[in-house]
This record gives structure tokens, sequence and C-alpha cells, in this order.
């Protein structure tokens, strides 16, 4: 009884391991290669369980999805002689998993180099070809369907399939990068100082139209002032005119009386004078005082 | 998945390996079936006591009556309750189950609690309803950019995505996120290349955004990675943070050119003020001279009229009469001299230094 209980548990235990041995898993991400002694015997693309021999055969699972390599810093001299740094992603998928395991012997990374050097190659010729502002704008489509094709070929040799190759940045080299970075520094400095300077001219005309505005209207204002002044000049010479034309000996004699009062009416005036003037003519001698009248008349 | 415990080690699905075997986590989406798991010890859900009480009675059933039982037993339910753990899943809400029976894909199962038998089945958990933010250009010059004219901008934004087909997104792309940033990055800096630099850093902003999302996309789909671009967050292009302060001193230009230009505006506003101003006096002041002069040419003129109205009516007299007193007035308030030139027939002029004699001895005759 406890005997029996004992092999029967021996043989689960060794069925158990043989199975274990001998089934293997397959995910839907891979695929799986059975090597027999180091030879591919066959490749499992199938996933679910799958039977192999015990120790003989050895599975190995290789990525059957889609992925990612980034290549960076690559240098790389476009057509007018200036160079630049280009990082790229590879979409690549191992498509032949036999190949891919008799070639690089299912590395990734020995069949990453390969296709690098690969890629290197087809960008400085791409690149080599183009001018830089092509290179970067409106060629860029072109370039990757260009890299792509020529990566492609070396890429199927090893049994992987390149999706796609992407530009991912180009850059510019280090001291291009400084020289760059002075040239956007000096162009702002040049726009900062035309803006200023734009202001100062701005400032000084709008000034000098101040200041020629301010002539104009002061000046205007002259006129102005010397046309009224005339015309009062006028009126007033007409109002003299209409009166004194009346009779203009006695205007005569009249203003000259004023004259007279206003030149020499404030004293401190000498006056030599001739007694036989008009003033005098009764002043003097009784002869004279007899002769005056009769000389008058 | 530490309860995932493959025979050999070889068979683990790839996913936690990484294309080329690196280490689980860290590459992944954040919220990528990582909080998926399914409910640890501390929650079992109550189904689960039913479920080992079924087990233990079909254990019951199946063993041997008989002495030993209890050693039996405990083991037994330690195992049972180990294949209950790792066979029940949790689907959070937002998420979808995708159940792969031996490696191979066989459904998609919804929210809700949910069994795969192990180790026969495996379930993996994608956030599917969850919207990934992805950031580029965050760190360090990752965002610098060469533009159309080739200057340099700094560009920070974050690519937003959700898992748009689960089955695409598991089965046909690796490193997903990776994928997705690094298309983004290109798509960006392909557009970028195609802008000015001026363009890049004021309203060409919403172009580009469209036209990065329209690329990323498309790209996306090639690689068939079951991806969909919610949106695109263009969260700021700027210089450089070299040639910054140089973009600034044009900002700080601006306004000086206008602090420049008012002034100039002041001070011709105030000048031309002052100029209206002397305008107007010099026309008033001329205006009261006018009316000045002419009020007064009227009253001489007046003046002169009475006069002569009065001189009308005794011409002789009154001519006599003016010419006397104005005289007196003269004569009367002048130093006089009064000489016959007949006499000295020389005229006056020898004697014109007189006043000066006249002044040293006042008590001349006057």
């Amino acid at each position: 009884m406890n005997a029996s209980r004992i092999g029967l548990v021996l043989v689960a235990v060794v069925a158990l391991v043989i199975a274990s041995m001998s089934l293997f898993k397959v995910d839907q991400r891979q695929t799986a290669l059975v090597v027999h002694f180091g030879e591919v015997s066959r490749i499992v693309t199938e996933p679910g369980l799958h039977v192999k021999w015990p120790i003989a055969d050895e599975v190995v699972d290789i990525e059957n999805r889609t992925f990612m390599w980034s290549s960076d810093n690559m240098a790389v001299q476009v057509s007018d002689k200036q160079r630049y740094l280009v990082d790229t992603i590879t979409l690549v998928r191992i498509l032949d998993a036999q190949k891919f395991r008799e070639t690089v012997g299912a590395d990734l990374d020995l069949a990453r180099q390969r296709i690098e050097t690969r890629l290197n190659a087809a960008l400085r010729q791409t690149y080599g070809k183009r001018t830089f502002e092509a290179a970067l704008s409106k060629d860029r489509d072109v370039m990757m369907q260009e890299i792509t094709t020529q990566v492609a070929g070396e890429a199927q040799a090893l049994g992987i399939n390149i999706v796609d190759v992407r530009i991912r940045r180009t850059d510019l080299m280090k001291e291009v990068l400084e020289a760059t970075y002075d040239r956007m520094k000096s162009e702002r400095q040049a726009e900062a100082q035309n803006l200023r300077g734009l202001g100062e001219a701005l400032n000084t005309q709008k000034k000098a139209e101040a200041d020629r505005k301010v002539l104009e209207i002061t000046s205007e204002g002259k006129r102005q002032s010397e046309v009224i002044r005339g015309e009062g000049e006028a009126e007033r010479a007409s109002i003299f005119a209409a009166a004194f034309q009346k009779d203009p000996e006695f205007y005569g004699f009249y203003r000259s009386m004023q004259a007279y009062q206003k030149s020499l009416g404030q004293g401190g005036t000498s006056l030599i004078l001739n007694p036989n003037s008009e003033f005098f003519k009764y002043f003097g001698t009784q002869k004279d005082m007899s002769q005056v009248p009769t000389e008058k008349q | 998945m530490p309860w995932n415990k493959d025979d050999d080690g070889k068979n683990q699905p790839p996913s936690d390996r990484g294309p080329w075997g690196k280490p689980p986590g860290g590459e992944g989406p954040k919220n990528n079936w990582g909080s998926g798991n399914k409910g640890g010890p501390g929650n079992i859900p109550p189904e689960l006591d039913d479920l080992l009480k079924k087990g233990r009675d079909g254990l019951k059933s199946v063993l041997p009556q008989g002495g030993g039982r209890g050693t039996w037993l405990l083991p037994l339910a330690a195992v049972a309750a180990f294949w209950v753990y790792s066979s029940v899943y949790q689907v959070q809400p937002d998420e979808r189950g995708m159940v792969l029976r031996l490696g191979a894909y066989t459904r998609t199962v919804s929210p809700g609690l949910q069994f795969a038998p192990w180790p026969l089945e495996t379930m993996e958990l994608l956030p599917v309803a969850a919207e990934n933010q992805t950031p580029i250009g965050d760190s360090g010059d990752e965002g610098l950019m060469l533009t159309g004219d080739e200057n340099m901008v700094d560009v920070k934004f974050k690519v937003l995505w959700k898992i748009a087909d689960p089955q695409k997104f598991l089965f046909s792309v690796a490193e997903q996120e990776t994928i997705v940033k690094a298309v983004a990055e290109s798509a960006m800096r392909e557009i970028v290349g195609r802008t000015p630099a001026s363009d890049a850093l004021t309203n060409g902003k919403l172009a580009i955004q469209d036209q990065v999302l329209d690329i990323t996309q498309r790209t996306l789909d090639k690689y068939n990675a079951g991806v969909k671009i919610t949106g695109l967050a263009l969260e700021g292009v700027e210089p450089p943070s070299s040639v910054l302060d140089a973009f600034e001193d044009v900002q700080r230009a601006k306004q000086d050119q206008q602090k420049s230009i008012n002034e100039a505006d002041r001070y011709s506003n105030q000048k031309l003020r002052n100029a209206e101003g002397d305008q107007a006096k010099l026309v008033e002041d001329a205006k009261g001279y006018k009316a000045q002069i002419v009020a007064e040419a009227k009253g001489e003129a007046q003046r002169f009229s009475s006069v002569y109205d009065q001189y009308v009516k005794a011409k002789d007299v009154t001519r006599e009469r003016l010419f006397l007193e104005t005289m007196e007035n003269v004569i009367g308030k002048s130093n006089r001299i009064i000489m016959d030139p007949s006499k000295s027939g020389q005229g006056v002029v020898p004697y014109l230094a007189l006043p000066a004699i006249q002044n040293s001895t006042p008590a001349g005759s006057n």
C-alpha cells in the first residue's frame, strides 16, 4: 500500500520531468528555433505548446514584433562641405529566423553592428548628394526612403526586414553650434540696435517737425499781427485825412503848435531868439512898436 | 510576473524582457499593465473562498480516505490556493485583458473578475482607456532643434496617446512608448526644420502642432502600432538659453523705441501748444494796438475838428492866440538868449558854447 503509493509518486515525478524537457511554449510575439545538436532543425512560428527532443533539442526564442534601434551621432557631410551629426531610428523585424540564426548566430548585437555599418555609409552617401537646406527640409522623406532601400539589402541577407529608417535629428557640430549661437545673438543685437536707433531717429524727426511748426505758427501770428496793425494805421490815416482835409493850412499851423509844445515845452532847451521874430514884435522901442504894425500890414 | 513560474524560464513572455533580453521595467508605458495584477493576497475577492472550498471538496473525494489525511491536505490546500491566486485576474474598468493560451492569443476580456487557468492561460492587462503622456524636450538639450533658416530653437512638447487596438499594440511592436516618442520627436524635427525660426517662435505653432501630429500618426499606423495619437501639446518654443538674453533685449529695445517716440510727442505737444499761445498773443496785441491807434486818431481828429470849428469863426484871433500861448509855454520853460543877427553880422555860431558858460555862472541873465 505504502510502497505502491511511493511508486506512483515517483512515476508522476519522472513523467513531469520528461514532459518539461520535451514540451515548450511559443509566445505569440516570438518565433522559436529548434536547434538539434547545434543545427537548426525547424522553425516554429505557430504560438502554443510544442514538442521537442529532450536534451538533444534546444529552443531559441526570437522576437517577431517590430522593434527599434537608435543610432546616434553619425557624422555626415553635405555637398557644401559642412558637417553635421545625425541620429536615426531604425525599425526592424526579424522575418527569417533561420537566416538570422545562420548568419549572425541569432545575435542581435552582431546584426545591429553590421546593419549600422551599412546605415552609416548610406547616410553619408545620401547627405553627400544634397545641400544642407534640402537635407533638412524638403528632401527628408526621399532621403529616408533612399536610406531604407540601401540598408534593406544588407538586412535581408541577415533575415531582417527594415520596416523604416527615420532621421531623428540633424545637428550642427559643436563648434558650428557655437558660431550659430553667436550669429543668432548678433542678429538679435543688430535688431535691437536698429529698433533703438529708429526710436531716436523718430524722436529727432518729431522734435524737428515740432520746431518747424512752432516757427510756422509764430510767424503766422506775426503776419496776422502786422496785417491788423497795418489796418489800424490805415484807418487812422483815413480818419486824420478826413478831419484835416477841411483846412490843410490851419492843420499845418495847429499841428506845429502842438509839436512845439510837445518837443520844446518840457524845459531844458536853449533857444537863441531873434528879437525880430513875430513873438517879439511888440518887444523893444516904441518906434519899433509903431513900426511893426505898419510892417505887417 | 513573479507568479509566472515557467518550467525552465525560456518561455517567459517577451514583454518582460524587451527584444534583446533587457530586464523588465523602466521601458514600457508607466501605467502599462503594471497596475493590473490580480489583486494580491490582501484583496482576494469573496468568491475565492468558495473556489477554495470547492477545490478542497473535490480533493477530498479524489483522495483515498484514511490515515495521514491531515498531512496530505495541508500542502494540497496551499497548492490550490496558489493556483487560484495565479488564475484569477481583476480587470480594471479602464483595462482590457489579453488572454494567451500557451502563448497564443485567444481572446480579449472586459473589465471585471476574470478567470484564466494557469498555467494553461496567462493574461496581460492593457490600460486602453488611459491617456498616456510622453514628454519630449524636458531634459538637457533634447529639445534643441535646427530651424529652416539654420537657427536653433528649444522645443518642449508632450505627445498624448492611447492604445487604439490592443491586439496590434501588444503583438506588432515592442517598446511601444519608446517608438512613439522617437517618431514624434523625428516628426517635430522634420517640421521645425522646414519652418523659419521667427515663425516657430511666434505664430507658426499651431501649424507645427497639426503637421507633427499628422506625421506621427501616419508613421505609427505604418508600423501597425495600434496607437492613436490623441493630441500634441506644444508647451514651449523658445530661443536656446544661451541666446535668450539677446532675444529679450529686442523686446526691451521695442520698449525703448516707444519711450523715445513718446518723449518726442510730449516735447512737440508742449512746444506746439506754447506756439499757439504765442500766436494768439501776437494777434491779440495787434488788435489792441489797432483799437488803440484808431481810437486815438478819432479823438485827435475830433479835437482838431472842434478847434477848427471855433477857428473858422474868428480866424486871426484864434490863430494869434494859439501861437502866443504855445510860444509862451515853450519859451517860458527854455533857456533863452536873445540876439540881433543884424548887429552881430555873424549869426549864432560864435555863441554856441554859451550854455556851458551859463551853467558855470548861474547868476547870469535869464
